[in-house]
Parts: C-alpha cells; structure tokens; sequence
C-alpha cells in the first residue's frame, strides 16, 4: 500500500527500491486522525500466496518460528501479534489474505465489503477482488479503523457510496435472535481439532442468544476454480508495467525493449509471480477466454446470488476461517501450487463474493491458535462485528 | 485500369478536445515534454483511473452524430500489449461493450456502414531524434498519455482511396461541427486496412493527414495488384506503415493469425450507464449538421447544391454566410463557394484561423453588389482581404480598386463629349477611330477607376 516518501515494495525484488510520491487513500484518511506509519510489514509478492513465503524476507510466526504467519498480509498480523504497542495494522485481501494470517497468529482481521474502504494507492494483484482492511489485537480495535478508512473516494471508481459511520456502536451488542447459518460445506477437509475448536465457538454463540443453523451452499465447489482465473487474469495484466524503465528494479539498458524487460521481469520477478503471469495470461487469450475467463465471471455471478439467498434468512454465515492451523515452512515446501492453492478454499469464497468478513481467535491447537470466520452480506460490516466482538467479550 | 476490386476499411482515432484527460484531471496539452502527468497517466503502482465525464459526452455526441444506436451502457476493458509508449503496457479501451455500434455516414450519395465507436486512451508519443529508421534510442513523451481518442471503425465499405478520403473529410467537418474535436490542437490518426481481390488484408498503421491517407492506399493497392497478378500475394496477415517521404508502405511485422490482446474487463472502472434522459439531452444538443445545413440552404437560399456543399465544410463558414445571405444569398454563395475557397484551398488554411470578420465580409459584399469593384478587382481585393483582413474599402482605394458609381461614370461621359464636340462630329461621320480615343479620355478623367467596356457602353448610349 502507497505510503509517501516510504519505500514500498509489495514484497516484491522488482520494487525494492520504489518509493511512491503519494498515499493510498486509507494511509492518508489515518494520517489525518493523527496515526503515525512506524513501518512496512512483509507479505506474499504483490499478495500471490497463502504464507507469506513467496517474497525475499519471510515473516515467521511470532508464537513458533518454525511455522508460517500465514499470507499473504503475513507481516501485519505477524507484528500486531508480536507487539505490545503496535495495536493494529492496515492490510488487504484478495482471497482470504487477511483472515488467514489473522487465524494463525491469534489476531482479529477485518475484510471490509469490496469498494467500502478505497482502493486508491493499493499496488493492485486483482482489481475486482483487492480489499484494504485491518488487523488488530481486539473487534473493537478493527471496528474504530474501519471507521476511519471506509467511505467513498472520488479517486476510486469502484469505491461505494458509503455514509462514514461509527462501528464500534456495533461492538458491545447482544446478539439474542441473530440468525446464523453454519454452511456444511465449509468443515470438509477440515482438520478435526480446528473443527473441534469452530463448534466450540459456534456453540458459545448459540449460548449467547443467536439462532444457529445448519445450511449448505453448494456452489462453494467452484469458488476456488473461478477465483483462480479472475485473480490471475487480472493479476497478469496488473504485472504488466513492472518493465523496469520508469520505476522500480531496473538493469543496464541492452538489447531491444522486448529482450530489456523481458530481462528485468526474469531477474526480479518471483516464481509464483511468473507462473500467476503465464496462467493469467493464458486464461485471456483468445479462444480461452470464454472458456475460462468469461465463464469465471458468470461463475462469480452466481456465486454471489446464493450468498444473496442465504443473507434473506440469515444475518450472519459463521465457519473455520482456515482448514489448517498455521503450518511448519518445512510442510509448506512439500506442498504443490495447487496444493497450496487448495488452503484458501474457505476464504476465497466470501472474497469472490465481495462479502466482509472478520476472522477472530476461538482456541489454540496445541500452542497454534485457530481463527472463527463470520461472514456478513454486503455493507454488513455491523453484524460481523457485532458477532465478533460479542464472542470476544464472552 | 485494374479489375481488381479493392476493399477498404478505416479505423480513426479522433482526439477529442476535452479539458483534461480521460482517466485523470492532467490538462490534455502542455508546453513542456511530460509537464502534464500524474501518477495516473504515468502508470505509477496504485494508481486508478477515473472517467472523465466529458469525454464520455463527447463519445455518445458523435456516436448520435454518426446515426450509431447508442445501447444502456459501456464497459472499459483491457488491451494487454509490450510497447515503449504504454504507460501501463495495457491499454484502458473498449471491447465487448462499447459507446456505440451500427452508425452510418453518407458521402458523396454512397452510406459507408460505421460498425463501432468507441473511447480509449491515447498512449504516450514516442520521439524519434534521429527519424524513425536512423535513431537508436527513443524518447517518450506522456503529455499524450491518457488523452481522450474516439475510434470510430467503419466496415469495409470504400472501393477507392478518394472514398476514403472523402469520408475522413466529411467526418472532420461533422467532428468540428459538434465541437468535440479542434483540429489546432488535435490529431486524426487513421489505420487503413485494405485488400484487392486476392489479397489478404493488410492493415497501415498510424497515418496522419487525409491526403496521407488517399496516397498510402493508392500505394499499397498498386503494390498489391501486382503482387496478385504475379502470383506472389503474401499469405501472412501483414501490417505496414506509411512514409511520407517515400511516399511507399513498409512492412513493420507479418503473422499467420491476428494480434492476441487478452482482453479483459477493466476492473478499476464501473459499467458507464446511459439512461433516455441522458442520451435525450446530448441529442437535442447536437447542432444542425454539415449535410442537414447544405439541404436547408438549398430549400431556403435557392442555391445549388455544390455551392451548399462547399459552404458547409467548416462551420464558421457556413455562419458567415447566413449573415451575408441577407444582402445576397445567391452572390454571398457564389463568392464563398468558388473565389473564397479557392484562396482558401491554394493557401491551405482554414476560414475561422484567416479571422476575416463578418462585418469587413459583408462590407466587401456589399461593394461587388453594388457594382463598386470590377469581378477582376473583387477577386483581386478578396485574395487581399483573407491574406491580411482589414477594411475592404480602405484597401480598395489603396490598391485603387474602386470602380466609379454609375452615375458618377455618366457624369464623366457627358464631360467627356461635351468637351470634345469635334470628335463627337467625327464620330457620327461614321470614324469608328474616334471611340478609343473617346474611352481613353473618360478613363483619364475618372483616374482609371472605370473600365473600358463599361465606358464603351455608355458612350454608346449617349451617342
């Protein structure tokens, strides 16, 4: 995320040294209340992973070394968790990237709905999907955050036409009668202690006066397929400037411009990058692109209208934030791409959909916490954070 | 001479003269080399566009203008192509919805079909230090990146390069007369694709100037001809450039399948919507264009079609002569249509940059009307006139253009006979000799502001 006249690298080599000359709107609208930008924390390159291992310095889990912080907003949640004063941080998710880490490091991530807090001065991975939220140590914390950076943006034409308001009056709020919907097809392939530990909280809700049921959405399925496509297909356009001529990493000018940055791109971008670019690409090309691009967006579509459905009977969707509690670097190097890819499954879902959703801590496995996801419907930010704050308090 | 038929398409990119720039609030010109840029235009990490609502405008004002359907709304996408220009090395343009599709423009009684219109950014402008073949680097200016272009495809309805230049010059006219384009500070580029039968299609890229246009075409159809009659047509999709200097197209790159763009939706930017009231307002703006002027000046200034025609190629010219009509529509249409523009033409300049005024145009009128300069001399002050205008009767008594009124003619005549009575006598003898001499006294005594057919004809009345 842009901040003025402080590097900015979004873990990537072939921005090491770019320094932006303006502010992403959500730093700009904190700079104005007074907060101080004290550093830059590390992630995934240009957001592309699920442990913060695809960038030149790895953030290790501040509760074990030798396990990933998560991605690809490793560093913040990293940080928020290590640090007795830093008691927040500003990131952003495309696929899950800020309740993953939030869920391994036993911190609170907030995903606003897609276009309530500006996109403005946010290094893109996929423009549709990007989302600037919070990581912070309490949902009051993230609530009073997401009260500064949210409302519309004239600089950000996907920005909705939100009223600022204040969240933290959701905070404090019994939830008697809230109704939420516990989709079944988000606890397959769960591991059991990490389910164990989500019906536990599940259970704590229902004590709390909230209505809980069992529901299914069946075109969780095809989440992960279609997110796939429409991430890396913009993602591949996205990387497309970084050519080494203006701005960022750049070598002794030889050759043509094709054989130039064809080199800069080979020598500084990452390999998840290069295989996001290569796939992206292809996914677009004529006589593909209705098969996989098109067909992705129509995907996306209906993917939204189930969750649409769902919200009529439900206020809240709670479920595992990841399958996994945060893995050991050692397991993540035997995972394939697609295996890797395969983590963010319940994630990815309500970011398709555009839908906020907060992760909270509900229980440790072992030492290793374990995350809660609640999902709202669009511009519900106040019942997640009702519900999460509630089950925080209790 | 050939019977080979030629097909020919257009693809114009029309810069529209709006303020600022369609995805950010640069100015659209500026003095300095990349004085007008942001992080925006500059592609800058974490920047967004935001469309400029004017140059929207504009785009649906000529789609109306062009007789195109404009539908509800329109959808940015993403042109992803490698070039030095791109500031972003994807292009914000339109593909599967654009402003408008299906227009249609009538030139010279043939409909050329418009297949699409629509609005996309101009990238940056690649100087070339030594020239285009010889420099080994490049430089880039992005004061042009980001300015508004319309491209306005047509189908492959031209079967000569006077066609397609007849329309580029009926489009421009349309351009100025709804005030979305300004040739001073403006550029038409036009990639012309044409093929003879035979042939593939090849696509010349990047042409500026209409007669440009009508030249690569005559060129590049000659080149294929022979290519066809040789058997020697290339089998590749080839695209070529127009060098002025050679007055020939070069191959810039040959493929076996069309370009590959990978489209996509561009998704910073929202669907645009186009709502009836929205689309009702810009239509009841739109002026009366070039071609409903010609028909109303005909009906209205009984005058011919060619002369009507010949007026309303700029629109300054049309309105001066609405106001000249008063005195004369039918003298005001003749000396517009045929000696005005033809200065204007030799010049090669324009009506409204001559800055001849209204009131020193009707006052020159008025004095042709008035029989107060001689067809020779009207022309002769007229060509005076647009090559520096100023007061027409100040500048015909410099450059001693003024004829005599009739009467004061006639004065002079009498003088003339009653001063010289023995040649008068001489004359009614039957000595034809004497008229010359006659013609000249009058002229010398009118100081050469008559002319001698004129004094003949008088004398002979008298006589």
């Amino acid at each position: 995320m842009c901040t003025k006249g402080l590097k900015t690298t979004a873990g990537s080599r072939i921005l090491e040294n770019y320094t932006p000359s303006f502010d992403a709107t959500a730093v700009a609208r904190l700079k104005e209340k007074g907060f101080a930008v004290v550093g830059k924390a590390a992630m995934d390159e240009f957001g592309f992973g699920t442990f913060s291992v695809n960038t030149f310095k790895v953030p290790k889990n501040p509760i074990d070394v030798l396990r990933s912080c998560g991605g690809s907003s490793g560093g913040p949640a990293a940080i928020v968790a290590a640090s007795k004063h830093i008691m927040f941080a500003l990131a952003t998710s495309t696929g899950g990237s800020i309740s993953c880490p939030a869920a391994f490091c036993g911190v609170v991530g907030l995903t606003p709905t897609y276009g309530a807090v500006s996109r403005y001065g946010l290094i893109d991975y996929a423009n549709s999907l990007d989302k600037v939220g919070v990581i912070s140590k309490t949902v009051r914390d993230a609530a009073k955050v997401l009260s500064i950076i949210a409302g519309s943006d004239e600089k950000d034409s996907t920005s909705l036409k939100v009223e600022k308001q204040d969240y933290t009056k959701f905070c404090g709020k019994d939830i008697k009668g809230l109704k939420i919907g516990v989709p079944k097809e988000y606890f397959e392939g769960v591991d059991k202690a990490v389910k164990e530990n989500v019906e536990a909280a599940i259970e704590k809700l229902r004590k709390l006066g909230a209505k809980v049921e069992r529901i299914s959405l069946p075109l969780t399925k095809y989440a992960l397929a279609a997110y796939y496509i429409i991430a890396m297909s913009e993602a591949s356009t996205n990387l497309a400037k970084y050519c080494g001529l203006r701005y960022g990493s750049a070598l002794d000018l030889k050759g043509n411009f094709n054989e130039y940055f064809s080199e800069v791109r080979e020598q500084f971008f990452g390999k998840e990058a290069k295989r996001r670019v290569l796939l992206g690409t292809f996914v677009r090309m004529a006589g593909y692109r209705e098969q996989y691009y098109l067909k992705a967006l129509k995907v996306r579509r209906m993917i939204i209208d189930e969750f649409e459905k769902a919200f009529e009977n439900y206020d809240v969707i709670a479920a595992p934030t990841m399958p996994i509690i945060a893995p050991k670097f050692s397991e993540i190097e035997k995972l394939t791409p697609a295996q890797q890819y395969a983590m963010d499954i319940l994630t990815v879902t309500p970011n398709l959909a555009g839908l906020p959703h907060i992760s909270v801590p509900c229980g440790f496995v072992g030492k290793m916490p374990v995350g809660l996801h609640l999902i709202g419907g669009h511009l519900q930010e106040g019942k997640i954070i009702q519900v999460a704050d509630m089950y925080e308090r209790a | 001479m050939s019977e080979l038929k030629t097909k020919i398409g257009l693809e114009i990119h029309t810069q529209l003269n709006t303020k600022s720039k369609l995805f950010c609030g640069c100015p659209t010109a500026a003095e300095e080399p990349n004085a007008a840029t942001c992080e925006v235009c500059l592609g800058m990490p974490g920047s967004k566009p935001v469309v400029n609502r004017k140059a929207v405008e504009f785009a649906v004002k000529l789609a109306l203008a062009l007789n195109c359907k404009v539908p509800s709304g329109c959808f940015f996408s993403r042109k992803t192509y490698f070039y030095p220009d791109m500031a972003k090395n994807f292009q914000i343009t339109q593909y599967e919805k654009p402003i408008a599709a299906d227009g249609k423009l009538a030139i010279s009684g043939k409909t050329i079909q418009i297949r699409r219109l629509q609005l996309e950014e101009d990238p940056a402008a690649i100087k070339y230090p030594e020239g285009m073949k010889f420099s080994d680097y490049i430089l880039i200016d992005y004061n042009r990146s980001g300015v508004p272009l319309c491209e306005i495809v047509t189908e492959p309805d031209f079967t000569s390069p006077a066609e397609a230049r007849k329309f580029l010059e009926v489009l421009q006219t349309i351009l100025e007369y709804i005030g979305v384009f300004d040739a001073r500070t403006g550029t038409i580029r036009v990639d012309a694709n044409v093929s003879v039968t035979g042939h593939p299609r090849v696509e010349i890229k990047n042409i500026t100037g209409f007669r440009e246009v009508e030249k690569a075409l005559a060129f590049e159809i000659v080149r294929q001809e022979s290519h066809v009659r040789r058997g020697e047509a290339s089998k590749l999709i080839e695209t070529r450039f127009y060098d002025p200097l050679t007055k020939s197209t070069e191959l810039m790159r040959a493929k076996e399948t069309e370009e590959e763009y990978g489209y996509i939706f561009e998704p910073d930017l929202t669907k645009l919507e186009f709502t009836k009231a929205f689309v009702d307002k810009i239509k009841s703006e739109l002026p009366e264009l070039p071609q409903q002027k010609a028909a109303r000046f005909v009906n209205q200034y009984k005058i011919t079609s060619d002369e009507a025609a010949s007026i309303v190629t700029e629109l300054e010219l049309a309105d001066v002569f609405e106001k000249l009509a008063k005195i004369d529509a039918k003298l005001a249409a003749r000396w517009i249509s045929v000696y005005l523009k033809k200065v204007l033409n030799f010049k090669g300049l324009r009506f409204k940059d001559v800055g001849l005024t209204e009131r020193e145009l009707s006052t020159f009128l008025k004095m042709v009307k008035d029989g107060e300069v001689s067809q020779r001399g009207g022309e002769l002050l007229l060509r005076e006139l647009i090559l520096k205008p100023q007061d027409p009767q100040n500048l015909a008594e410099k450059l001693s253009l003024l004829q005599l009124a009739e009467s004061e003619l006639k004065k002079a005549v009498a003088k003339v006979l009653i001063e010289n009575k023995k040649a008068v006598a001489a004359y009614r003898t039957g000595e034809q000799k004497v008229l010359q001499f006659m013609i000249g006294q009058v002229i010398r005594e009118t100081k050469g502001r008559a002319d001698a057919k004129t004094v003949l004809k008088f004398l002979k009345e008298k006589l």
